[in-house]
């Protein structure tokens, strides 16, 4: 993974300096709030509904076992004993107090990490595939792309003050999106052009929110070395064009619905070409110094494990089956696996990791997987490189923590804000509408039966919780100072990218769970076979069964 | 019983942590919504914006909502967005205080 050099190190922990000393003109009341608040949000501190929340980067979401302990050291000493992994493959702490959190930050970048550019109108953390560099169905590595992104927007001078937050994804496998690079702002994907050279596709003006849209490609393919430029290009038109006096029409997104796609890629082929040739040119010799940093770990030379693999999906031991069956991926050298971490586990908040589940996971992915691990925008954690002939026992590890819920992309592993109980945005609670479904949908048995089922909710139209691209998607309202919550369905954020419909009226909370166990049940006795997913079952049929059934009074 | 569009309390965020504050009638700021000031909106607006400019380094973004009480003497926030600030997440807290 990447190191820092010594100008990275320098910028960061001279950052955590800047802001001990704007900290100390808050606290003695030098600067008001209206005045240190940009600079709070310039590193990641919030003032949420019930405390601080510090949102910390982690850039495409991979960690070194090193870091993950500086993360269970920070709960300890400065939250309460968790953080919650987030959609942007970041973590956030809930509990900071701000006297402390100077300390905090130097003791983040002592490991090379920071809070910088997780708030505010500029590049935000750059997100990718969770399976990056060990997926069998991948094209390239997209890391190395990732972190020359995250070079050139880390503290980019002309886009620290965006129109708006501006989010970009990256995957290297153009044949299965898993990460949602259809939902972002840009969404890069690593694909062949006809004489087979790899390059990048460029998709703009995706996103979630309050008006949701699915990105539309303005570039088929780009030489890799012209991706700065061509990324500039398009952020020099969005920072001219783009709306600034209207906060709900400032995305990029508007700005290319209201210019038109052709009208778009025309001004930013023209940028372009001013450009294009200039210093931000990449050349083979900096691709090649950042691919260094991704170079494969040292594998041993093991027989192909498919079989063995197969004979674990069968074992006597069904949970552990199972386990395999939902939780283990196909890795791409021999012998390997890459194992995802739920963190779907009732009653503990989706997404939410104990100090203690993180300095165990940090250990075991020294044991089993060369000290990385991966956060995902599933808000899971991958352990990406375990011998498949080890599988059993970290699996009894993982299941003394209560980390072994074999439940991935099931109707249990379901994407949640923090929502009300913790956001200030927020207009109704999501956690405990996730954890009441987990209860209700916790036997294996059934969720097994149901099969894939992506429940996604978010408790404002923000969408944090990705709900526009749930098969099923929930959003809580306010309605009269009270919650509420809309369902939608039919969303998708692969590559049948998708978004969701609402299906009637918003129903009060304690409705929900029985409205989604009815369409759940309406599913079962419609679907062709068990093959027929939920979401291939409702693009069939449409959605008036489920509505109907949604709204059935017993 | 008071009527319930009339009435508010004035809260903010202790600035040292970030946890609600609400205005109690000895003109201090304590955790306790239960221990506020109960005042007529327009005076509330007034406060709000006075404490605003003088007590930045105590408490920040001060503003008020409207509440009810009973004849007991509960305050009660009129919404479900207060009423979740004043009594903390609904759901596990780890490492509670």
């Amino acid at each position: 993974m990447y190191k820092y050099d010594e100008y990275d190190r320098k910028i960061v922990m001279e950052r955590a300096e800047q802001f001990a000393r704007q900290v100390e003109r808050r606290v003695s009341g030098d600067i008001t709030e209206l005045q240190f608040k940009p600079l709070r949000l310039q590193n990641g501190l919030y003032m949420q509904l019930q405390a601080y929340m510090l949102r910390v980067a982690i850039p495409y979401g991979l960690l070194s076992s090193a870091q993950l302990r500086m993360l269970a050291h920070i709960s300890r000493k400065y939250d309460k004993g968790y953080g919650h992994f987030t959609t942007r493959q970041n973590i956030q702490y809930n509990w900071p107090k701000l006297p402390e959190v100077p300390d905090l930050l130097r003791d983040l970048a002592s490991v090379e990490m920071h809070a910088i550019q997780t708030s505010g109108n500029c590049i935000r953390n750059i997100t990718s595939d969770q399976f990056a560099g060990i997926a069998r169905d991948e094209l390239e590595d997209p890391r190395p792309i990732a972190e020359i992104m995250r070079q050139w927007s880390t503290f980019h001078p002309e886009f620290a003050y965006l129109p708006r937050k501006f989010k970009i994804a990256i995957t290297g496998t153009p044949d299965h999106d898993r990460a949602a690079v259809r939902v972002h702002d840009i969404g890069v994907r690593l694909v062949k052009n006809d004489k087979g050279v790899v390059g990048c596709q460029i998709l703009v003006g995706g996103g979630l929110g309050r008006t949701p849209v699915i990105a539309k490609t303005i570039r088929e393919w780009l030489p890799k070395e012209d991706l700065l430029s061509y990324l500039e290009s398009i952020l020099r038109v969005y920072n001219q064009y783009g709306d600034r006096k209207d906060k709900f029409k400032a995305r990029i997104k508007i700005l290319v619905n209201t210019l038109g796609v052709e009208e778009f890629t025309r001004r930013v082929e023209e940028e372009w070409a001013h450009i294009k040739d200039g210093a931000m040119k990449l050349t083979q010799a900096e691709i090649d110094r950042v691919s260094k940093f991704f170079e494969p770990p040292a594998y041993k030379a093991l027989e192909a494990s498919d079989n063995l693999l197969a004979s674990y999906r069968m074992s006597k031991d069904r949970n552990f089956g199972r386990w395999v069956t939902h939780n283990v991926e196909q890795h791409k050298v021999p012998g390997y696996s890459a194992v995802t971490i739920s963190l779907k586990v009732h009653p503990t908040p989706p997404g939410d990791c104990s100090d203690t589940q993180m300095d165990a996971i940090a250990q075991m992915s020294d044991d089993y997987s060369f000290g990385e691990v991966v956060v995902t925008h599933a808000q899971n954690l991958v352990l990406p490189h375990v011998e498949t002939a080890r599988l059993p026992e970290l699996y009894e590890r993982l299941a003394k923590l209560d980390l072994a819920a074999a439940n991935i992309d099931l109707i249990s592993d379901i994407i949640s804000c923090p929502g009300l109980d913790y956001c200030d945005l927020a207009n109704a609670r999501s956690i405990p509408i996730a954890l009441d479904l987990q209860e209700r949908f916790e036997s294996l048995d059934y969720q097994h039966d149901i099969g894939e089922l992506n429940i996604k909710m978010s408790g404002c139209i923000n969408a944090c919780g990705h709900h526009h691209v749930g098969h099923i998607g929930l959003l809580g309202i306010n309605k009269r100072g009270e919650e509420a919550y809309q369902v939608l369905l039919g969303g998708s954020p692969s590559d049948d990218a998708s978004l969701g419909k609402i299906i009637g009226p918003a129903i009060a909370p304690e409705k929900v769970v029985d409205a989604v166990q009815r369409m759940v049940d309406k599913y079962l006795k419609i679907r062709t076979s068990e093959d027929e997913r939920f979401l291939d079952c409702y693009r069939r049929v449409g959605v008036e069964p489920f509505k109907e059934a949604a709204y059935a009074t017993a | 019983m008071s009527d319930a569009n009339d009435i508010v309390v004035l809260t903010a965020r202790f600035l040292v942590d970030g946890t609600p504050a609400y205005l109690k009638a000895d003109g201090t700021w304590g955790p306790k919504l239960q221990e506020a000031k109960v005042m007529a909106a327009e005076l509330g607006e007034a406060e709000a914006a006075e404490r605003g400019k003088k007590e930045q380094p105590i408490v920040a973004d001060p503003y008020t909502f409207p509440v009810k009480v009973g004849s007991d003497g509960f305050i009660d926030a009129l919404t479900a967005r207060e009423r979740i600030r004043s009594t903390g997440p609904t759901v596990r807290v780890r490492r509670p205080d």
